[in-house]
């Protein structure tokens, strides 16, 4: 047998003359160069957003702006009547904080530094107060002692100087502030209040948001793709009902704002008692909106398993619900979480609706039956409400989302690493 | 034939997708105990009568059937199909195994039916795996995954499966064409051995196949049984003119 000659494939020259014209040769570099082209423009313009979000949040991104409270609390405090710091023994304070943007008030054993406060101003915060400092003395005017003064800044002060003068500073200027304390020798008035602006209540908010609508939309969902999926003929109803969900997904989602005004507020007004916008009434719009994703997702999934599943289940005398709650269910799983992924970064993502259904006053107790704002209604807010609308606080938030959604799909690849590994399909 | 005992006697079944007639007046006695082979050239209606056996026919939308198949003098038509697969058990053409442990794979049946007795339930998985002549290869991981196993191991494990529900008969939808020669001939030794407890009904295209493993032979074309003997007889003196062209491969 003659061996085949390879010498042909090998002869470059010839092998390019008679395949590869010049004209073929430029279209497929053109083409080449368009889609290395398109990516970058992608991959460059999503780094961007992302770099540009960090950029300008990060700054605003501390501990202090998640876990406080939106709304500012304050207090007045002010010093015994018969008070006087003179007639009181020597007292020596120390000082942990030293540094050297600190004012100390030696005479009173506070501390106070210049703050950037949520809303991006500079306030006179109180840095330290000295254990066996005059401060923990004060009363409120309902005369129990006043000494939670972490995380505040003073507003402003009203007091008495040695010759009985009345002294006053509500000026933002630290110094000033401290040489008029160090003045005088009792306080009438001292207006104190708490770092607002936080998005403590936003956050939680989200995360109850997310675990109603997850919890409601889920079940119905997956009910729903078994029924396409599973028992449903293909009749016309069967159809309607199909291109109904491929258009429900479409439907901007304002649209299911005005259903959940109409709707779901009433409902849940009579329900649960709730006077307008609540979360509930929220949850339930975004339900709405969510099923449409969930039957689509996991009906793929189950579409996606081997046939064979059903029938071998069945012709081991197992009855069709049998098969698809011990068989389909679980195999589909994988589906499962990917529709609770995209549910959650829908959730998280959704501000038109919820502007209508939840409201846009940020509460920083949070109930189920009173309105709230999520994450995005807070950057809308954030962004509308004020003059000048805050970029770099709404940046924060961004990152947070970010950082959510991050979270969230790794957990997803996790979890369908673990399954595909219990299955030894990896 | 006479002396063998009818496990299923089917008279004048015919069979319909919509409009489509797809098995036409067949008439055939199943004996206890024999593996009975469904030969034919492809979409002639050997599948499709063989589902019949276990009424997996009734998934499929506008089927119709009409003639009855009496299982122990029982039409099976008019009984509980999911009594019925107990004791018609099957094996499809793929190995398709539930992605969980050999051991779920073996009790799922019986779990199905409400067998809850753990003892009991591994006894029968041991018991099956070693009719299935599995147990050496799996026995120190029943836990693990059936889809580690190789193809071959796990048509064996469908029919462990299978037997584990102890069912008079078993259908074999081609159970060896997705697999290699050894594992089929490993398959193939199996039914051999397997005949002594079960009736066996299988569809194969391989006529060597057919030859080596079993007693009897039906032959299908277009939805017609044309021939229906004992297996030597059929290779040796078809009584039809078509079987003898079928085996000399004159028309596929």
């Amino acid at each position: 047998m003659k061996a085949i000659n390879f010498n042909f494939f090998k002869n470059k020259n010839d092998f390019n003359r008679s395949t590869i014209t010049p004209i073929r040769r430029v279209k497929d570099i053109t083409r080449n160069l368009l889609t290395f082209l398109f990516s970058l423009l992608t991959l460059g313009l999503l780094v961007y957003i992302v770099v540009y979000i960090c950029m300008s949040g990060a700054k605003y991104l501390t501990w202090n702006y998640i876990s406080s409270d939106y709304n500012e609390k304050s207090y007045t405090v002010k010093s015994d009547s018969s008070f006087n710091i003179n007639n009181e023994d020597l007292r020596i304070f120390n000082f942990k904080d030293n540094s050297k943007d600190v004012y100390k008030s030696e005479k009173w054993g506070v501390s106070f530094k210049n703050i950037k406060s949520n809303e991006g101003y500079y306030v006179v915060s109180i840095n330290e107060v000295c254990s066996n400092s005059y401060f923990n003395e004060l009363i409120d005017f309902n005369g129990d002692v006043f000494n939670s003064y972490k995380e505040s800044y003073v507003y402003y002060l009203y007091g008495l100087d040695n010759e009985g003068n009345e002294l006053e500073c509500n000026k933002k200027d630290l110094s000033s502030f401290v040489t008029t304390l160090d003045k005088c020798v009792s306080i009438d008035s001292l207006s104190i209040r708490t770092f607002g602006g936080g998005i403590k209540g936003s956050l939680i908010s989200t995360l109850y948001l997310i675990l109603i609508t997850i919890v409601i939309a889920l079940p119905i969902g997956i009910g729903g793709a078994i029924y396409l999926s599973m028992f449903s003929k293909a009749n016309i109803f069967n159809k309607i009902l199909r291109s109904l969900i491929d258009m429900t997904s479409a439907i901007p989602s304002i649209i299911f704002g005005f259903l959940g005004i109409l709707i779901f507020i009433p409902f849940i007004n009579n329900v649960a008692g709730s006077s307008g916008s609540s979360i509930l009434a929220g949850s339930l719009t975004l339900v709405v909106m969510l099923i449409p994703t969930i039957v689509k997702t996991t009906e793929e999934s189950i579409i996606a398993l081997p046939k064979g599943y059903m029938d071998s289940s069945l012709a081991l005398g197992a009855s069709k619900t049998e098969t698809i709650f011990k068989i389909i269910l679980p195999n589909a799983f994988p589906g499962i979480i990917t529709s609770i992924i995209l549910s959650i970064g829908r959730i998280i993502g959704e501000s038109a609706a919820l502007i209508f259904v939840m409201g846009t006053s940020t509460n920083d107790n949070v109930l189920l039956n009173q309105s709230a704002t999520t994450l995005s209604t807070h950057i809308w807010m954030l962004l509308n409400s004020s003059e000048v609308p805050n970029y770099g606080a709404a940046c924060a938030i961004g990152i947070i989302i970010l950082i959510i959604v991050f979270i969230l799909s790794l957990l997803a690849k996790i979890f369908q690493y673990q399954y595909y590994k219990k299955i030894k399909r990896v | 034939m006479e002396e063998n005992e009818v496990i299923f006697k089917v008279n004048n079944l015919n069979l319909y997708y919509g409009e489509k007639k797809a098995l036409n007046d067949i008439n055939i006695e199943i004996y206890k105990n024999k593996v009975t082979a469904f030969i034919g050239p492809s979409g002639c209606g050997k599948s499709t009568f063989l589902r019949c056996f276990n009424r997996m026919n009734d998934l499929i939308e506008n089927c119709k059937i009409t003639g009855e198949i009496l299982f122990r003098g029982e039409n099976i038509l008019k009984i509980n199909p999911i009594y019925l697969r107990t004791k018609v058990g099957m094996v499809f053409q793929q190995p398709n195994p539930f992605p969980m442990s050999i051991y779920k794979n073996v009790v799922y049946g019986l779990k199905c039916q409400g067998v809850k007795n753990k003892k009991e339930l591994v006894k029968i998985c041991i018991d099956s795996l070693e009719k299935s002549v599995l147990i050496n290869e799996v026995k120190d991981r029943l836990k693990d995954s059936a889809l580690a196993l190789s193809g071959g191991q796990q048509q064996r494990l469908c029919i462990a499966r299978c037997i584990a529900l102890s069912p008079d008969v078993i259908l074999m939808d081609e159970p060896t064409s997705a697999l290699d020669p050894i594992a089929t001939s490993k398959i193939e030794e199996l039914i051999r051995e397997l005949k002594k407890e079960f009736t066996i009904i299988i569809v194969t295209h391989n006529m060597q196949q057919a030859t080596r493993i079993s007693d009897y032979i039906a032959f299908f074309m277009l939805g017609d049984l044309v021939e229906y003997s004992k297996t030597e007889e059929f290779f040796s003196h078809p009584k039809d003119k078509r079987s003898d062209d079928y085996i000399n491969g004159k028309f596929s």
